[in-house]
């Protein structure tokens, strides 16, 4: 099995298996339109947008799922946040800055289970949440002058009670 | 000066070939070349028109071509070699429409330095245009005497000649540099002992193109340059095939990064992130999908960013509207439902018996209100089979929200019950009974169970599901109650 060299934005250089970079489609995109790098060429592939520590993460996750089946994304329309596997959780136990690069990352390459359980993760964080509760979760502060907070509880209003 | 070929000579080829061949260029014909011929009638030269092909390019060769001399020998020189501040000063003279001067051996272009034994070589620039230099047209007059042409372009294939290295290094990196010297022209400067060939420079731009080769040499130049002059040659080059050496490029990525490093904050707002900073519209919507239509309003209800990244998103902003919808449409019904859970056998005021069809649901407080100015005066002559009608319309104009009516136990009219009190108070001052306990419509007993007398049949009202209030079968309950009462 080749293996292929990414680089992160800190000039991390991570030799990885192919199969486990194409978990990424951006990756796979590019190699498959650029061909297979050759034995020779050792040129690390820059991922400017991911950093070190993210990008060992992502690897870390695309290890462990690279024999998953694809997900086809109009399968069942039921969302659910509720299917997110052990491992997952684990993994995911993570602070919020840390998600959220995550998330960006699976972003950016195109890492779609990867991108659907950062995002149930973030979904779970906020279910069955008052406002104020969601405000705590995530350190906001209540912009809202009184005026228009009252207006918004108002378009809100039958929601609050459950 | 055998030391200057061999700086001056970059490629492997100089090395290998016999001795005529040696400075065969390796350079390619499109390239940007300084060329000027020579024709010289005198002892050696004679019968031979030589060219001197100046290859002047910002990157890297420059060569002296004898053109069309059957020796064809091409000096290279790589910029690598001679590059040097210097250089824009001699742009400068030949720009100025001075004349350079070559005389008696000590021309030092970019720290090398020719030296012809005995010739002098001057060298003299005309500029028909000083301002633009692609537009330079220039006449170099190059007195020369044989010795330093013999000099310049060794005809004796000794394999150690010294190598004139005309290094020119232009400031536009557009501009070609030809320095033709056609045969039998006129002398501009007049030499005392020789023929003076004429050089006929001409400058002209052409678009720039990338050296083939590019040896380690000048990738470390390349590295060496500023981003800006960077891009701009390579945007021109073809790409090679996964060549991500042009490090400089990403780190010029690097810097327009959107977003910092948020690894390892504890608490991030995160919506305000991917929506407001980063522009993830894609991930946003993705996260809505995931959230219930309740947790929607909760999130609409957090921050103004929040509300804003809620109501921005359509497929989300569709559903929460639809979702209030829903529950105001219902609301009624669901409060009566609460209600009816908590205080179960309680009897339900008509505001809250038709909600489907509409009655009373939506009635503006404006209009709950306003009657109360005409509470004051007598009421108008009510027929005495109204009467009872008429006192809950009475009572329900001051009615407080979720307070209900329900008639008394005794005289049928209007009662007012308390929201969550058991409590029923009689809108007619005469009635006996004032106050009673809205479960048994006996008289009021604070704190002690009612006294229901059980009844014959037992109900099946446990067992089933609550009735939805303004079904026929709610109907026929509370009319099968009533008669019971």
């Amino acid at each position: 099995m080749t293996n292929i060299k990414l680089k992160s934005s800190d000039d991390q250089v991570f030799d990885v298996d192919v199969k486990v970079a194409q978990c990424s489609i951006t990756i796979k995109t590019m190699l498959e339109d650029l061909g297979m790098p050759e034995e020779e060429e050792d040129e690390p592939i820059p991922l400017p947008n991911v950093s070190g520590s993210v990008l060992k993460k992502v690897l870390e996750w695309a290890n462990y799922h690279k024999d998953d089946p694809p997900i086809n994304e109009d399968e069942n329309p039921e969302k659910r946040t509720d299917d997110i596997c052990e491992w997952d959780m684990e993994f995911l136990k993570v602070d919020q800055g840390t998600l959220f690069e995550l998330i960006l990352s699976a972003n950016y390459l195109d890492i779609k289970g990867l991108l659907d359980v950062t995002c149930k993760t973030v979904a779970n964080m906020i279910k069955g949440k008052t406002p104020e509760e969601i405000r705590k979760t995530f350190n906001i502060k209540n912009d809202f002058s009184p005026i228009e907070e009252d207006q918004v509880r108002k378009e809100n209003e039958w929601c609050e009670e459950k | 000066m055998p030391r200057n070929i061999e700086e001056i000579s970059d490629t492997p080829r100089t090395g290998r070939n016999n001795y005529s061949h040696k400075f065969n260029s390796f350079n390619s014909t499109d390239s940007g070349y300084l060329s000027f011929n020579t024709q010289s009638s005198n002892y050696g030269l004679s019968n031979r028109s030589k060219s001197l092909l100046l290859s002047s390019r910002k990157l890297p060769s420059l060569r002296i071509e004898p053109y069309p001399s059957k020796f064809n020998r091409k000096f290279s020189i790589s910029e690598s070699n001679v590059c040097s501040s210097d250089s824009q000063d001699h742009l400068e003279n030949i720009q100025s429409n001075s004349s350079i001067n070559f005389a008696n051996t000590q021309v030092t272009f970019n720290n090398l330095k020719i030296k012809n034994s005995n010739g002098s070589y001057r060298m003299e620039l005309r500029s028909h245009s000083k301002k633009q230099f692609e537009s330079l047209t220039s006449f170099v007059a190059v007195t020369s005497c044989k010795r330093s042409l013999h000099d310049v372009l060794p005809l004796s294939p000794l394999p150690t000649l010294p190598s004139p290295p005309f290094v020119y290094e232009p400031r536009n990196n557009d501009t070609e540099i030809k320095l033709v010297i056609p045969q039998s022209t006129p002398c501009f400067v007049s030499s005392p002992k020789l023929p003076t060939p004429l050089h006929n420079i001409a400058f002209s731009p052409i678009s720039y193109k990338p050296s083939p080769f590019i040896n380690t040499v000048n990738s470390k130049k390349f590295s060496n340059l500023s981003i800006s002059e960077y891009t701009f040659i390579n945007t021109k080059s073809r790409p090679k095939r996964l060549d991500f050496s042009k490090r400089a490029i990403f780190e010029s990525f690097q810097k327009h990064r959107s977003t910092d490093d948020y690894t390892g904050k504890e608490t991030i707002d995160i919506f305000k992130l991917l929506g407001e900073k980063s522009n993830h519209p894609r991930i946003v919507s993705k996260i809505l999908s995931y959230l219930s239509p309740q947790d929607l309003c909760s999130i609409s209800m957090v921050s103004k960013s929040w509300q804003k990244i809620c109501s921005n998103d359509s497929k989300a902003q569709e559903r929460r509207l639809k979702y209030i919808i829903i529950r105001q449409c219902s609301k009624e019904n669901l409060v009566s439902l609460n209600k009816y859970k908590f205080q179960e056998d309680v009897q339900i005021s008509p505001r809250t018996r038709f909600p489907k069809r509409g009655f009373l649901t939506a009635v503006p407080t404006n209009m709950l209100q306003a009657p109360k100015i005409h509470l004051t005066p007598s009421s108008p002559p009510v027929s005495p089979s109204k009467v009872i009608f008429h006192s809950f319309i009475k009572a329900g104009r001051s009615l407080a929200p979720r307070d209900q009516l329900v008639p008394c136990p005794q005289c049928k009219f209007a009662c007012r019950v308390e929201n969550k009190k058991n409590v029923g108070i009689c809108s007619r001052q005469s009635c006996p009974m004032e106050e009673f306990c809205v479960f048994c419509s006996s008289k009021l007993h604070v704190g002690e169970p009612c006294k229901m007398p059980l009844l014959a049949t037992p109900t099946k009202r446990g067992k089933q599901q609550q009735p939805i209030v303004g079904t026929r079968q709610c109907k026929r309950n509370l009319r099968r109650i009533s008669r019971l009462i």
